[in-house]
């Protein structure tokens, strides 16, 4: 690098690093960066109450991959052990994104406290283990601060009995699926909004997020094709017949 | 002294039973806190109280002996100081230190001690400063004293003037032993070879122990004192081996690899405390020795200055290695795509990430730019990641419909445009749905799967899906979608499959999407032989 470029980019980078200057972590999401303008508090612990479903790990997630953005490692605890790995795939080539996942819901601490205690991370998340005691949450609290780390505990509808500084409450919404039969169940799983509100740490806000919809099939499935894949060949019957056709205008929904 | 005459001088007295036990553990506290000052340490037995140390073995009063091993260690004074410092700081204020060349000499050394520093024979001279000390401190056998009373032999100067042939003829082995002691000559002290070109630690824990907490007790201090000396070298330890001395004399020897050279005693112990879970112990073990057989050159990396955040990979790796010696070794993974049909096929954990590997990495590729292979069928094979099945949201675009089968992302077969074109006249355009997205970019939903699909019960109506029972709770479905067939791994025997081993049932799976009352959106499939339904996952 020369010298006029490290003229350029030295007050930048080195703005970074005065703590005063430093933002918490956002979100990446302009509804929840427009609600938090500070982002998440650095050195604080973050608890975010989001049942199962709620959305909770797609914004976590969308967290990581932000911190991740800005050179931050990134350390998610997932405590259930059910985080499927190819949801969070692409943020392991973003940048130092660890997934601890310990054998019970109990460890989960100790492992957040070994993982801050390296200052390794700028971010550790904590998912889906049981309420931490409050000496453990201070601990937790002070080692976060020590290291100017964010420390994000996620819970499913536990009481707030630690102490966090901000507290988020993550509902879903139960639309956003779109009806693929007239008059049956059948839809297609389309994108839900996600309602986030501060409940403890600021200003009592809320903001709306719209959460993606999964795509969960290699192929989009139609309700006029009958998926024949795994019956035996011998049952078929060879396309462009009548009753092939009258079959097939039947919705292959569960039969009781 | 006895009890009544120890009552007679103190009424208050409370007279303790002898316990072996516990004097043994503080005997190992003691032996392992000494390993601080000297990598080679023995306990030479006897009770606690005293304690006293030579520069080649040291001695100590009537009640516990300690043999340090202090060649090469610098200052003997300085030596001498630290040991004190030890003993006082565990307790033990009144311990006395000798130093001399053979272990007989230092012990006597420390009845010598002064006020100002304790004794410290010159080399060569332990002959010389054992002369005047009565040969009762050499502990001869009682009738071996009798006849050295008798014959005027009362201290060890002249029990050592004797001619060692006449002492051989007269009083045999054990006056020949006790003839070597008196001349300064003493091969006591730690057992284990010693070995200067490779840092080492040993010690001799005295009596034998039989389980493995006392030993996983000392090789903390041990690998503590490794750790230092490893770190005044400027090296670090590639492999360790722990080499046990048994009861009946033989050696056990295993060797340690950490996942990266390391000299920190905490990442160390706790791989050598892995090896202690499948290593079980034949004999009760006498002495413990922990050798770096293979060292690199520590290396000095330095941080970025201007970088946000930045850790010592070999501090990382030891944070890692606690938490994998303690919750198990996947408990540390990086996630890879895969290109699984099925869900759970869509994704593996990479275990052997290492810390310093570099960031910008293809998914399905190890650190160093392989191709990753799954286990035997139990880890699917990562490979490059497949757009429809990597299990993120895609997002649904503006004006975007339901689209008939081939006509997704990965479609590239013209007979299946074409069908999906005769499918779209069909259906017509009344099917086309135009949804309007949401302001900003929407959040992937992620995907939670259950480490074994769970069997649940289903109500179905007139519309399909109605409701499933989870646990103890039922769900209300407000919308499905489904089903998607997939076969799980046709081309394997049932029993080895991950699908086999997990409890799932073989054969073609109907996949459905179903949306509680709640909002959640779970991921459920109908097993196509015996119609059972179980739920995998769901989405978050």
């Amino acid at each position: 690098m020369t010298l006029p470029q490290l003229h350029i980019v030295l007050p930048e980078r080195l703005q970074r690093l005065i703590p005063a200057v430093r933002r918490g972590l956002a979100f990446g999401v302009p509804a929840l960066d427009g609600m938090l303008p500070l982002g998440l508090p650095r050195g604080q612990l973050t608890a975010c109450d989001a049942p199962l479903g709620g959305g909770g790990t797609a914004l976590l997630l969308a967290l990581a991959e932000t911190t991740l953005r800005a050179d931050e490692g990134v350390a998610f605890v997932d405590a259930a052990r059910t985080l499927a790995p190819q949801a969070a795939a692409h943020l392991a080539g973003l940048g130092p994104f660890w997934v601890i996942r310990p054998r019970g819901t109990e460890s989960a601490w100790w492992c957040a406290d070994v993982l801050l205690r390296t200052g390794a991370f700028g971010l550790v998340v904590v998912d889906q283990a049981s309420a931490p005691a409050r000496p453990v949450a201070v601990r937790l609290q002070r080692l976060a601060r020590d290291k100017d780390a964010v420390l994000v505990v996620r819970e499913a509808g536990a009481d707030a009995t630690f102490g966090a500084a901000l507290r988020l409450s993550v509902r879903a919404s139960a639309s956003g699926f779109i009806p693929a039969v007239p008059g049956s169940g059948a839809a297609w799983p389309g994108p839900r909004t996600v309602r986030v509100t501060i409940e403890k740490g600021g200003a009592p806000r809320a903001a709306e997020v719209s959460v993606g919809a999964p795509l969960p099939h290699r192929l989009r499935p139609h309700w006029a094709v009958r998926d024949r894949r795994g019956e035996p060949a011998a049952g078929r019957r060879s396309l462009g017949g009548r009753g092939q056709r009258q079959r097939a205008a039947q919705p292959d929904w569960p039969a009781r | 002294m006895a009890l009544a005459e120890a009552r007679a001088l103190a009424a208050d007295l409370t007279a303790l039973p002898w316990d072996g036990e516990q004097i043994a553990r503080a005997a190992l506290e003691v032996t392992t806190a000494l390993l601080a000052a000297s990598p080679r340490v023995a306990w030479a037995g006897g009770g606690l109280g005293v304690l006293a140390s030579g520069p080649l073995e040291a001695g100590s009063g009537g009640a516990g002996l300690w043999l340090v091993d202090a060649a090469g260690l610098g200052s003997e004074a300085k030596l001498t100081r630290r040991l004190a410092r030890i003993a006082g700081a565990l307790g033990y204020g009144r311990a006395r230190v000798g130093v001399a060349d053979s272990a007989v000499a230092a012990y006597a050394a420390t009845f010598r001690r002064t006020a100002a520093a304790p004794v410290i024979v010159p080399p060569g001279r332990d002959a010389a400063f054992l002369a005047p000390f009565p040969l009762a401190l050499l502990e001869p056998g009682e009738d071996l004293a009798d006849t050295c009373h008798a014959l005027g032999l009362r201290t060890a100067g002249r029990f050592a003037a004797l001619d060692a042939d006449e002492v051989e003829s007269r009083f045999g082995p054990e006056g020949l032993a006790l003839h070597r002691l008196a001349r300064g000559l003493d091969t006591r002290g730690p057992s284990a070879p010693r070995d200067d070109a490779l840092p080492v630690v040993s010690c001799d824990i005295g009596s034998p122990v039989a389980s493995v907490e006392p030993l996983l007790f000392v090789l903390k201090g041990a690998l503590a004192s490794l750790g230092a000396t490893l770190r005044a070298k400027g090296l670090a330890a590639r492999e360790i081996a722990l080499t046990l001395t048994l009861d009946d004399g033989s050696l056990a020897e295993k060797a340690v690899r950490p996942a990266r050279p390391t000299s920190h005693e905490g990442a160390l112990f706790d791989h050598c405390r892995a090896a202690f879970d499948d290593w079980p112990l034949p004999e009760p073990v006498t002495a413990l020795a922990v050798r770096a057989a293979v060292t690199v050159a520590a290396s000095g990396e330095q941080g970025d200055l201007l970088a946000p955040r930045w850790a010592d990979p070999a501090a990382l790796a030891a944070a890692f290695d606690r938490i994998r010696g303690s919750e198990g070794a996947d408990a540390v993974a990086t996630p890879v795509a895969c290109d699984g049909h099925l869900p759970h096929d869509a994704g593996a954990w990479d275990t052997d990430a290492r810390t310093d590997a570099p960031t910008t990495r293809r998914p399905g590729t190890t650190v160093d730019g392989r191709k990753e292979r799954g286990d035997a069928g139990r880890r699917p094979a990562p490979c490059e990641r497949s757009e429809p099945s990597d299990g993120r949201s895609q997002p649904f675009s503006r004006n975007a419909a339901p689209a008939p089968p081939g006509e997704g992302r990965g479609s590239r077969d013209p007979a299946l445009a074409r069908t999906s074109e005769r499918f779209r006249s069909r259906a017509g355009a009344a099917r086309v749905l135009a949804l309007d997205p949401p302001p900003g970019p929407p959040a992937a939903a992620a995907l939670r799967l259950l480490q074994v699909p769970a069997p649940v019960r289903v109500r179905l109506g007139r519309a399909g899906l109605e409701a499933f029972r989870h646990g103890e709770t039922w769900h209300d479905v407000t919308a499905w979608c489904g089903p998607e067939r997939l076969v799980p791994r046709w081309w394997m025997a049932a029993a080895v499959t991950p699908e086999g081993e997990a409890g799932g049932a073989p054969g073609p799976r109907d996949y459905y999407s179903a949306r509680t009352a709640d909002g959640a959106l779970w991921l459920l499939f109908r097993v196509g032989a015996s119609r059972q339904w179980f739920v995998e996952g769901w989405w978050d």
